[in-house]
C-alpha cells in the first residue's frame, strides 16, 4: 500500500518550521564569540546514513543534502535512485558534487575525532570482551554519550564554538549554511535529552502494559507483555565503604546478569580513572551487587542471577529496579 | 550485495544499530520502543502502544525487526510478534507497507518505521467517533525533537481496503465501532494464547 511518506511526499517539498524562519546571520568582523550547543551542530555535521561526522563530503546538486561519499554511493547503488534524505530524484554520481570545504569546517571543528574514534573502540572492545554484544552496545549508549561531553569539557571547549571569528579558515564563513543554522538554532534551551545530553537520563517508567480499557478483565491482559528490558538505578550500598559513589541509571536486557553489570561498572570504573591519567595496571577496582530485601537488610546477588529473576524475586515493582554495589580494590599482581 | 563479509561493514552496521539504540534510548519516542532481542544487536523487538482516541487505544503490541548485513541500505524484515487485526497486516504478521519495501531509504531508521506502522495503526478513518484524532498533536513534537528527518506528519496513511491483507478487518474497516469490538475479541483472544503459552 501507499504509506504516508515520512520523507515527506515526492512532490512537495515542505521547509521545516527552522527553514521558515531563519534569517541570514550577520557576518562577525570582530571577535566575538558565540556558543553553539554540541547537539545543533552534531547534527549539522552528521550523516544520516551513517549516524557518524561526515567522512569525505558528498552534496547533492539539487536540494544540497550531505552525506558521506561511501554512504551515498552504496545507497544509489543498493536502492532508489533518490535522495536518502528528500527522496529527489539522483540520475547518477554526478548529481553529486564533493565538498572539500565542508570537510575542512568539519576538520576545524573536530581536530581530535580520530583521537575520539579510538577511545569509542577501545571502549567497546573492551566492553565486548566482557559482555555479550547487545548488553554492551546497550549499556555503552551513556557512557558514549558522557565520554565526548566529558572529552569537550576537559578541553575546555575546543570545538566549533568560535565559529565566525576572524581567524577561522575561508571554509566556515563560506559554508554559511552550517555554520548559520547552529547559531540560529541556539536559544540556549536546547537540552530536551538529546543524545549528546551529558547528564543521564533518569529512567523511565516501564511502559507497554497492556490494558484495554473497554475490558473488565484486567489481570489477563496485565502480564501479556513480556518486556525484555530492565530499567536500573544502582546505588553506592549505604553501609558500605566503596571506591566509586555514582548513581548510575541504565536500561538493559533482562536477561543480563548480575555478574555483567559487575563487568560493566568495573570497566567503567577503569575508563573513568584512566581517563583522568589515575589508572594503574595492577590495581583493579571489582564490584559487588546487592539488592534490598527490606529495610536496612541488602543482599548480595550471585553472579548468574538475571535482572529479570531479581526483578521475580526481589524487586517486584513496576518501577525501575534498585540495586546497591560495593567497589573495592583487589590487586591482580604484586604492586611496586 | 557483495560487501557483507568484509568486516568494515558490519563494523558500520554494528555502529549505526548502537547509535540508533542510543537515541531511543537517551531520546524516547512517545508510544514507541525498541530494543535489542537477547545477545545479538540484529534482531531487535520494538513495541507500539496503540494511538489514543483510536480503535487500538489502550492495546499494546510487539514487532520483531531482523536487520540484514546490508542495513541500512536494505530495510529490516519487520513482523508483528503479538497478532495484529488491522487491513494491512496478515495473520502471520506480515506488514504490507510502501517504507519497507519499495520505498525504503537509508535515512529511515528504527524509530521512523514504528512511527509509521503506528500512524498506519491510527489511519485517518479510524477515530473512534466523537474523538478528535490526536495524531496531529504529536507530529509538532515530532519534529522539533527529531531533527535529523524533515518529515511530514501531517498525514496519516490510510489502510488500504482495496488489497488488504486482512479481508476481515477490511470489512469492518468503516465501522470503526464495530471494528474495536472485534479487535479486542481478537486481541484478548490472541493475547491470553500467548500468556498461557508462555506460563
Ligand atoms: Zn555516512
Ligand atoms: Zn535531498
Amino acid at each position: 500500500m501507499t504509506a504516508m511518506d515520512p520523507l515527506g511526499a515526492a512532490r512537495t517539498w515542505d521547509l521545516s518550521l527552522y527553514e521558515m524562519n531563519r534569517t541570514p546571520q550577520e557576518v562577525c568582523t570582530d571577535s566575538t564569540e558565540i556558543a553553539v550547543s554540541q547537539r545543533s551542530l552534531h547534527s549539522e555535521l552528521m550523516c544520516p546514513i551513517c549516524l557518524d561526522i561526515l567522512k569525505t563530503t558528498m552534496t547533492t546538486k539539487e536540494c544540497l543534502h550531505r552525506f558521506c561519499q561511501d554512504c551515498i554511493i552504496t545507497a544509489l547503488r543498493s536502492g532508489n535512485k533518490e535522495c536518502p534524505t528528500c527522496r529527489k530524484k539522483l540520475v547518477s554520481k554526478r548529481s553529486l558534487r564533493a565538498d572539500p570545504n565542508f570537510d575542512a569546517l568539519i576538520a576545524k571543528i573536530y581536530p581530535s575525532r580520530d583521537e575520539y574514534e579510538h577511545y569509542q573502540e577501545r571502549v567497546l572492545a573492551k566492553l565486548n570482551k566482557t559482555c555479550g554484544q547487545a548488553f554492551a552496545s546497550s549499556i555503552e549508549e551513556g557512557l558514549k554519550a558522557q565520554a565526548l561531553s566529558r572529552k569537550m569539557t576537559n578541553r575546555k571547549r575546543p570545538t566549533g564554538e568560535r565559529l565566525g571569528e576572524g581567524d577561522e579558515p575561508s571554509a566556515s564563513s563560506q559554508t554559511s549554511q552550517a555554520a548559520n543554522s547552529p547559531q540560529n538554532q541556539n536559544d540556549g534551551s536546547v537540552s530536551d535529552g538529546s543524545s549528546r545530553s551529558s547528564t543521564p537520563q533518569p529512567p523511565l517508567r516501564k511502559k507497554g502494559r497492556a490494558v484495554a480499557p473497554d475490558d473488565t478483565d484486567e489481570s489477563s491482559t496485565d502480564n501479556v507483555v513480556t518486556v525484555n528490558e530492565v530499567e536500573l538505578v544502582a546505588k553506592p550500598h549505604p553501609h558500605e565503604a566503596s571506591q566509586d559513589s555514582q548513581i548510575r541509571y541504565m536500561k538493559t536486557t533482562a536477561n543480563a546478569t548480575a555478574e555483567h553489570l559487575a563487568a560493566y561498572f568495573a570497566t567503567r570504573f577503569d575508563i573513568d580513572w584512566s581517563e583522568r591519567g589515575q589508572s594503574s595496571d595492577s590495581e583493579k577496582v571489582s564490584y559487588t551487587l546487592y539488592v534490598s530485601t527490606g529495610p536496612q537488610s541488602y543482599l548480595a546477588l550471585p553472579g548468574n542471577i538475571t535482572l529479570e529473576q531479581i526483578n521475580d524475586k526481589y524487586w517486584k515493582q513496576n518501577r525501575p529496579l534498585e540495586l546497591f554495589y560495593v567497589a573495592k580494590r583487589v590487586r591482580e599482581d604484586d604492586p611496586k | 550485495m557483495s560487501t557483507e563479509s568484509k568486516p568494515r561493514a558490519s563494523q558500520a552496521l554494528a555502529k549505526r544499530l548502537q547509535d540508533e539504540l542510543m537515541a531511543l534510548t537517551m531520546n524516547p519516542e512517545v508510544g514507541v520502543s525498541a530494543f535489542p532481542d537477547g545477545d545479538t544487536l540484529y534482531r531487535w523487538v520494538g513495541t507500539i502502544e496503540g494511538p489514543i482516541n483510536t480503535a487500538y487505544d489502550g492495546l499494546t503490541y510487539k514487532l520483531t525487526f531482523v536487520f540484514p548485513s546490508d542495513y541500512p541500505f536494505k530495510p529490516p524484515t519487520v513482523m508483528f510478534r503479538t497478532p495484529c487485526f488491522h487491513p494491512n497486516v496478515s495473520k502471520t504478521g506480515g506488514i504490507c507497507l510502501d517504507i519497507l519495501s519499495s520505498k525504503w531509504s537509508a535515512m529511515l531508521d528504527i524509530r521512523t518505521i514504528l512511527i509509521s506502522i503506528r500512524s498506519l495503526l491510527a489511519g485517518e478513518n479510524s477515530q473512534l467517533s466523537g474523538g478528535i484524532f490526536t495524531l496531529n498533536d504529536e507530529p509538532a513534537n515530532l519534529e522539533s525533537k527529531n531533527t535529523r528527518n524533515p518529515i511530514t506528519f501531517s498525514n496519516s496513511p490510510d489502510p488500504n481496503i482495496n488489497s488488504p491483507l486482512n479481508t476481515t478487518a477490511a470489512t469492518l474497516w468503516a465501522d470503526q465501532k464495530e471494528f474495536r469490538k472485534v479487535l479486542l475479541e481478537e486481541y484478548n483472544r490472541d493475547v491470553r494464547k500467548v500468556t498461557d503459552g508462555n506460563s
